[in-house]
């Protein structure tokens, strides 16, 4: 519950609210649709995995806590990690549109609105300048485009091996530098035991 | 720490984060199965979801379409069974079947990416999110299926019957399932109890409509004769279920089974 007393819609849900699945849909309904969309061409496939990402969502939603992270970040781990199972099951990598040699430049025309962004993703964000040029390319291809790591080598003319390398890598590096940011910023609220 | 234990933990995590980015190959999904220290990791596996997660929220198209009006329709549609059920138990926390355990012997490929699939997906990814949520108003898996049967508009229920390989001793029970909610339960009584290490049950949702295959609905062991209940866990959507079987397959099930042990089937008329 927030500190205002006031339920999230997750927790909505997780009581059986049947309004907030409309407020679900309304609110997240365009983040997994594009999420959906970017992981599968097929405008029929990204139907059946927004509807089975939707049938995870309401059925862990009593599981949502805030004061581990967002809605937002938390409906978006259940959308990533099920479009990757799907892919998976059907041995396929994720088919993404077709990107222009300017991709990782033109995303930035579509950011959205650094204040609209949830603390997780500002602690990303800061931590993705920190990555060498080449980490930052790579991951953002891969998670961001939803580029497979075979597309990323023929686009960038990188060997296979090179970028699943910056890739691992970039994660893992982004990974710390986000825990230090919060231990930095526990530091800074007098939170730290 | 030697160099080794450095060394061998660098792989570890370099695994870890190839997992999460899902570009492990079949060797490495199986060097990664076969580490003991993977199953220490759920921790960092989560904070890795996590910070995939949100570097995707970072750049997120601002202008995106929104879907169509007919799939959010189906949505809300499919929800309202589930939401039902979240009224009567608020936390689910016990009714969630339980992750598949790693089994301890070697693995196939195939058999990895079963395991990968149903336990390494989303209840492990979110493990120490899930963990953190446990409530004690959790109900039975029992209150679960009554709640089912009470509320679903478009139930299934079938009586376990013998099939290509049957028990030696009849075994009672049945199925219910709910297409809506995309959820349902299995009762079993006199079924033999199962050594997980040697081998455990699969449930198996044959829906034409769907597949060609029969979808995995689930690992699961039986630890007791008397009455058991268990959840099913359809790794895919199911439309149209024209039966459920069982087999026996090795601990961790598989991917496709050869169906050479089905000890019981339950088809829907």
């Amino acid at each position: 519950m927030s500190q205002s007393g006031e339920k999230s819609i997750l927790e909505r849900i997780a009581s059986g609210d049947q309004q907030a699945v409309s407020d679900c849909l309304d609110r997240y309904g365009r983040l997994v649709w594009f999420l959906a969309t970017r992981y599968n061409k097929r405008h029929a496939d990204a139907e059946d995995a927004t509807q089975e990402i939707f049938m995870e969502i309401w059925k862990n939603s009593g599981r949502f806590q805030s004061t581990l992270g967002s809605e937002e970040t938390f409906i978006t781990m259940i959308a990533r990690r099920r479009l990757i199972d799907r892919c998976r099951r059907a041995s396929v990598q994720p088919e993404t549109m077709q990107l222009t040699a300017d991709d990782a430049e033109l995303s930035d025309l579509y950011v959205e609105d650094q204040a609209e962004l949830t603390d997780e993703a500002m602690k990303a964000s800061e931590c993705l300048r920190k990555l060498s040029e080449e980490q930052h390319q790579v991951i953002t291809l891969s998670i961001q485009q939803g580029v497979s790591h075979d597309g990323i080598s023929r686009k960038l003319g990188m060997p296979l091996g090179t970028v699943k390398s910056y890739a691992r890598r970039a994660l893992l590096q982004l990974r710390d530098c986000m825990s230090r940011t919060v231990m930095v910023l526990n530091a800074a609220e007098g939170n730290v035991r | 720490m030697t160099p080794n234990d450095d060394l061998s933990s660098k792989r570890e995590r370099e695994l870890l984060a190839g997992f999460v980015l899902g570009d492990l190959s079949a060797e490495e999904l199986q060097e990664f199965s076969e580490s003991n220290e993977i199953r220490r990791q759920e921790d960092d596996l989560f904070r890795l979801e996590q910070t995939a997660a949100a570097v995707l929220l970072v750049n997120r198209m601002k202008t995106t379409d929104d879907m169509p009006a007919s799939l959010r329709r189906r949505i809300q549609t499919q929800a309202e069974p589930q939401l039902q059920l979240n009224a009567t138990a608020e936390s689910r926390t016990d009714i969630n079947i339980s992750p598949r355990t790693l089994p301890d012997r070697r693995l196939s490929t195939r058999e990895v990416f079963a395991w990968f699939v149903a336990a390494a997906s989303l209840l492990v990814a979110c493990s120490l999110w899930f963990s953190n949520g446990a409530t004690s108003s959790a109900v039975s898996l029992a209150q679960a299926r009554d709640a089912l049967k009470r509320q679903a508009s478009d139930l299934i229920e079938v009586a376990w019957a013998p099939g290509t390989s049957p028990f030696k001793e009849k075994v009672a029970g049945d199925v219910v399932w709910s297409n809506l909610g995309q959820n349902g339960f299995m009762r079993f009584v006199g079924m033999p109890v199962n050594d997980p290490t040697v081998e455990q049950y699969q449930l198996w949702i044959i829906d034409p409509e769907r597949d060609d295959e029969p979808i995995d609905g689930g690992v699961f062991d039986i630890t007791s004769t008397d009455e058991c209940l268990v959840e099913i866990n359809a790794k895919l959507r199911v439309d149209r279920p024209v039966a459920f079987a069982v087999t026996i397959e090795k601990p961790g099930g598989v991917v496709v089974s050869t169906q050479e042990r089905l000890p019981l089937l339950a088809s829907v008329k």
